[in-house]
């Protein structure tokens, strides 16, 4: 009985050391067969029920906001149960360079966001509460994706891609307007947008309070820095020296980040020339300073070879209609690529 | 014989330890999705790689034979399409790169560059045509100099930058002092500008808060130039005419907008005598009348809607007074008169309609009617009372006699016959009375 047991648990053992083989030494052999050559960064997945670009992708590239990945490499954002889909494990089109042409990002630059009750006159650079509120819904409706600075700036070093309809939306401002109108529209429709603040005129009347600024940092705003008070640093005064000069520059730069830094406690890494304008040597000077891109006020798209240190932004105002916001936010040059 | 049960001990224990931590889930999906089906894939993944390919889409199509080639149990076709996309994907990069070489050489900068990107999209890691955008197509502000024995901050300032006081530029940008030689083969950062000689724009002395607060005062921001001028000094006359001016400039635009409170405060702290505010304040009195009359009109109508036609011809012709010119009062007016001559026609009231009807505005087609009716009317009932008054009369009762003609003139003061029969009948009762 015993050696009938035995035999069994013998077999048993055997057949066990046969599956080892099977799941461990088979795919290791497999593997170590194609070791010389290049493997493929895709994926071969069966999309199950309800599965959407951005299900696939928190299961497969442990992001759900990577979505729009899997929607483009495959052409269509759904997918039936048991169809195959492609993953793909790396950028697939770096620079957003494709055949009929060059990717561009726009840049929208907004002054002040909000309305004021009982103020007969606006300021041309302020955009009313709906009017930003029907600018943001047409973005979201066209299929645009609102994204940080440092997305843009790692798609110009050419490490990576963007979604093909990309937005950065920035504004300069400390106005609690901004907080209190235009902060909640962009959190309703699920974008973000990039505020510079000059550090100087934070705190007061009508302004936006450290506190505010830091709540919109962990919202996820990404807040920059349009120099201590955000005066234009192409004008020299009158009297003043080159060098005098310099050293105010310097100074409004200098100043201005580390006030930024300390508030929030995190690195200020992106420049608004204060009203737009810049020369070369402020380029300079900012990407000295640690500045990682700087953005002035002159209209087109930003293809990834674009100046770091003077991306283009196309000003919206209150004569900023759709159709003409529309024609800002042209996201290709086609050329022939092929 | 115990160690021979210890193999089906671990595969239960596997079991359930991948039932637990979810592991079942991929084993399902490795069953669903396992080999035999991607296996079955291959022909649609295929296709795909050649669709990409026609559209040029080499590298992803290229990535496509790859999956292929992982997954297919026979390899052989992936394997050549590889090969052979790779040596066509080689040779358009090649091509595309000496393409935009000669396109350089020819100055068609633009056709150059799209000759580089070309090959930047076939293979993105080809680093001779990254360089060649990186060089001629991406400015960047800084610059990397390499020196040789013998120079200084200043020297290299002079080579640079034209000028050797601008030695302080080649010192900030590289941390180093300005006065000290430089260990040649060092590495310099340097701005990529040149100076551009004295400035052509100079800026103007920093402006007085007084004149940004006029700036913002002429652009309409009312509250941004009041808090401006706040902040000057409060002994400053200049400032306080200013503020003084801003608060008028409010006033006036609260008056428009018919904030009328608002402008009586904004007024109210602007000294008497400053230029612009009798004039305001006769504005803003005339706007606080006007909308008490407005008030005192939609109470007359109201009273008009619930039928209180007298109490509401009385305020009607009360407001007519304060604005005799005012159509929609005299219109009211009209018709309250109307309705009410109305109502007391209705009740046969035809005196009372007729008192009402005196002053009724002759444009009041229904007025002018309504009047004419009573008349009609009275005069009925001027013959009806004069008739009674006959009777009387023959009976020999003067005095209901007279009571009944003067009723009769009452309803019609034209009615001679009833004038002269009182006459008559006072003259005839005197002598009766004065009978022994």
């Amino acid at each position: 009985m015993l050696n009938r047991r035995g035999r069994i648990f013998g077999g048993a053992t055997h057949i066990m050391a046969a599956l080892l083989i099977l799941v461990l030494i088979v795919p290791a052999a497999r593997g170590g067969q194609a070791s010389d050559r290049k493997r493929s960064p895709l994926q071969l997945v069966r999309a199950r029920q309800g599965d959407t670009p951005k299900t696939l992708a928190r299961r497969y590239l442990k992001a759900a906001s990577k979505g729009w990945m899997i929607a483009e490499y495959n052409g269509k954002d759904t997918f039936s149960e048991g169809e195959a889909v492609v993953i793909p494990g790396a950028v697939f089109r770096r620079g957003g360079l494709s055949p009929g042409g060059i990717q561009v990002v726009p840049v929208m630059a907004y002054g002040d966001i909000g309305d004021t009750a009982g103020q007969k006159h606006r300021r041309l650079s302020r955009v009313s509460r709906s009017a930003f509120h029907e600018q943001i819904r047409w973005l979201i409706d066209s299929g645009f994706t609102a994204i940080s600075p440092d997305r843009l700036v790692a798609f110009m070093a050419f490490t990576s891609q963007l979604p093909r309809r990309s937005v950065l939306i920035t504004a300069d401002t400390e106005s609690q307007r901004f907080y209190e109108d235009a902060a909640p529209i962009l959190k309703a429709f699920g974008m973000t947008a990039t505020v510079f603040v000059a550090p100087g005129r934070v705190g007061e009347k009508g302004d936006m309070s450290w506190d505010q600024i830091r709540t919109l940092s962990k919202e996820g705003f990404t807040i920059g820095c349009r120099g201590r008070y955000g005066r234009s640093l192409t004008r020299r005064k009158r009297g003043q020296s080159f060098k005098e000069n310099f050293s105010w520059i310097e100074s409004e730069l200098k100043q201005g980040k580390k006030k930024i830094e300390a508030e929030l406690g995190k690195p200020c890494r992106f420049l608004a020339y204060p009203e737009g304008r810049s020369d070369n040597l402020i380029a300079a000077m900012a990407a000295n300073l640690g500045f990682s891109a700087a953005f002035n006020r002159s209209p087109g798209g930003t293809p990834f070879y674009a100046d770091r240190f003077g991306i283009h932004r196309n000003v919206v105002d209150r004569r900023t209609d759709l159709d003409r916001f529309s024609d800002l936010l042209a996201t290709t040059i086609k050329v022939d690529l092929k | 014989m115990k160690r021979a049960w210890l193999p089906v001990i671990a595969v239960i224990a596997w079991a359930g330890l991948a039932g637990c931590s979810g592991s079942m889930d991929s084993l399902s999906a490795w069953v669903h999705a396992g080999p035999r089906w991607q296996a079955e894939q291959i022909d649609a993944i295929s296709a795909r790689a050649r669709e990409l390919e026609t559209r040029g889409e080499l590298g992803m199509a290229l990535d496509h034979w790859r999956l292929v080639e992982d997954i297919a149990a026979n390899p052989k076709e992936a394997e050549r399409e590889i090969q052979r996309l790779e040596e066509q994907v080689d040779a358009a990069v090649r091509s595309h790169y000496q393409a935009g070489l000669a396109k350089l050489k020819d100055r068609r900068s633009t056709d150059a560059r799209n000759h580089f990107l070309a090959a930047l999209r076939l293979d993105p890691n080809f680093q001779p045509a990254l360089r060649q955008i990186r060089a001629r197509f991406s400015p960047f502000p800084l610059r990397v100099y390499q020196t040789v024995p013998g120079d200084r901050p200043a020297s290299v300032a002079k080579k640079f930058f034209g000028d050797e006081k601008k030695a302080f530029l080649v010192a900030w940008f590289n941390r180093v002092p300005e006065d000290r030689a430089l260990s040649p083969g060092s590495l310099l950062i340097l701005p990529e500008w040149e100076d551009p000689g004295p400035p052509e724009i100079e800026e103007k002395p920093a402006p007085d808060p007084l004149d940004v607060a006029k700036d913002r005062l002429a652009a309409g921001d009312l509250q941004g130039a009041l808090t401006l001028a706040r902040q000057a000094d409060p002994s400053d006359a200049k400032a306080q005419t200013l503020i003084h001016t801003i608060q008028l400039e409010q006033a006036a635009q609260q008056v428009e907008a018919g904030r009328l409170a608002d402008a009586t405060a904004s007024l109210a702290a602007i000294p008497d005598g400053f230029e612009g505010k009798a004039a305001l304040a006769e504005k803003l009195d005339f706007a606080l009348k006007q909308r008490q009359f407005d008030l005192d009109l939609n109470n007359t109508r109201e009273m008009f809607d619930q039928g209180r036609y007298g109490p509401c011809l009385d305020q009607a012709e009360m407001l007519m007074q304060r604005a005799p010119d005012n159509p929609a009062v005299a219109r009211l007016a009209a018709e309250a008169r109307y309705r009410m001559a109305l109502e007391h026609f209705d009740h046969q009231h035809y005196r009372e309609a007729r008192t009402v009807l005196e002053n009724m505005e002759e444009s009041h087609e229904a007025g002018t009617a309504l009047k004419a009716t009573v008349h009609d009317r009275l005069v009925e009932l001027a013959q009806v009372h004069y008739r009674n008054g006959v009777k009387h009369f023959i009976n020999e009762d003067l005095k209901k006699a007279i009571a009944e003609w003067k009723i009769a003139l009452d309803c019609d003061p034209d009615h001679a016959k009833a004038r002269e029969n009182i006459e008559n009948a006072r003259r005839l009762l005197e002598k009766v009375e004065t009978l022994p």
